[in-house]
């Protein structure tokens, strides 16, 4: 009878002490690192942002080519008249007209395709570093660092690297999942 | 020896059940569902209606917060609408009845967009300049509109009712009344999106999963 309470004293002081070391371990705060890139690359935001940039920026290259055209045109028909000399003026005048609208709407467009990049990027951004805090907050991290090849991260063990969890998470989130 | 290991595996499975906090949260959400399951069953009096809805663990208010910014929304069944717009304790069946008609053919959604920090006024909010302040109040007011859709199952529904509750700079957040036509397919889980274009947060989704908007309770009415 001793023996056998001697046993069950032994084994719960055993579990009892692995029990205590494993709370904490999973209590301890924890160390991650991600490659920037990838998970960047993999961000569903990203994907959708930079279709929609893609759409509008094409829609504008449209108008802009079909300004081109026109003012092609009207510049091949200055010039056969010129030969004839029947130059009209009215003509000149809006070939002038459309060379500035031409010039005007690619200057445009151009500085509006940097502002929508510019704005895309940091909604992109707001949102990742977002998650990435949310991921770490609800997994008990104290640091997650980022990798991104320049030098601020020069060695990492692999076992830390948690690249393919935060994307996992931030896609979920992302999608309104968690 | 073997009273001893049975003693001990039930030792370490009582552990593990009390250490892991998301096993826990599982088992606890879990069991709020089945709750749900039952209080689907219950009638609840408008007051509690209310409340119920309002809940955020059953599933029919979402939020999501990037950066200082908090957006949430609220799925209104049609009796939720009625019990807010009425304000009473009690309801008649035949007035429900009569406004849930009125109501029907269309699923209702309240977004807010508010501040993190809860307190200065979401319009004024990192302003730049007056002329932005204008800016924000017509977009919010007349073309935010386009930017709001809703993927119900696999139809992407633009939003069709649309309204800004101006509280003239008093409070903190700005809600939307938002109303979609239903999807040809509902049984799938409802997606509200929204394109951040002042606050520049980006595209924020809300997911909504169709068990718990078929689990909804019934509102307690008067003969």
């Amino acid at each position: 009878m001793t023996n056998k309470v001697m046993w069950i004293v032994t084994w719960v002081v055993i579990i009892g002490v692995i029990s205590f070391l494993f709370i904490q371990q999973g209590n301890k705060p924890k160390t991650g690192f991600i490659l920037i890139s990838d998970v960047y690359g993999s961000f569903d935001l990203k994907k959708q942002l930079e279709q929609k940039f893609t759409i509008t920026k094409n829609a504008r290259q449209k108008i802009v080519d079909s300004l081109a055209f026109e003012l092609k045109l009207l510049a091949k028909k200055i010039d056969a008249e010129k030969s004839e000399k029947s130059k009209s003026k009215t003509e000149e005048e809006l070939y002038n007209t459309k060379r500035q609208e031409f010039y005007q709407r690619t200057q445009s467009f151009n500085e509006d395709n940097k502002e929508l990049t510019k704005q895309y990027d940091q909604e992109i951004l707001s949102q990742l570093n977002q998650y990435v805090k949310d991921y770490g907050k609800e997994n008990n991290y104290q640091y997650i660092f980022g990798n991104d090849g320049n030098g601020s991260l020069m060695h990492a063990q692999e076992a830390n690297n948690i690249t393919k969890e935060i994307i996992e998470y931030i896609n979920d989130k992302y999608k309104g999942k968690k | 020896m073997r009273k001893g290991n049975l003693i001990a595996i039930v030792f370490i499975s009582l552990l593990f059940a009390c250490k892991n906090p998301n096993g826990m949260n599982g088992v606890e959400s879990e069991s709020g569902g089945i709750g749900n399951g039952t209080m689907s069953k219950q009638s609840l009096t408008p007051g509690e209606y209310v409340k119920w809805v309002r809940d955020e663990q059953h599933g029919l208010k979402k939020e999501k917060t990037i950066e200082d910014i908090v957006f949430s929304a609220q799925y209104k069944p049609a009796e939720y609408a009625i019990c807010t717009e009425e304000k009473k304790g009690k309801l008649e069946d035949t007035l429900v009845k009569r406004e849930k008609k009125d109501l029907e053919g269309m699923q209702y959604f309240d977004f807010k967009i508010g501040l993190r920090k809860g307190e200065g006024e979401l319009l004024k909010y990192d302003l730049s300049s007056k002329e932005e302040y204008d800016k924000r109040v017509n977009y919010f007011s007349f073309n935010m509109q386009k930017d709001i859709q809703l993927v119900d199952g696999q139809d992407t529904i633009p939003c069709s009712l649309f309204h800004f509750e101006r509280a003239y700079d008093v409070t903190p957040n700005s809600v939307f009344e938002l109303g979609f036509a239903p999807g040809k397919n509902s049984t799938g889980n409802k997606t509200l999106i929204y394109h951040d274009n002042i606050f520049r947060k980006g595209i924020i989704k809300l997911e909504f999963e169709n068990k718990d908007l078929s689990d909804v309770p019934q509102l307690e009415t008067e003969k």
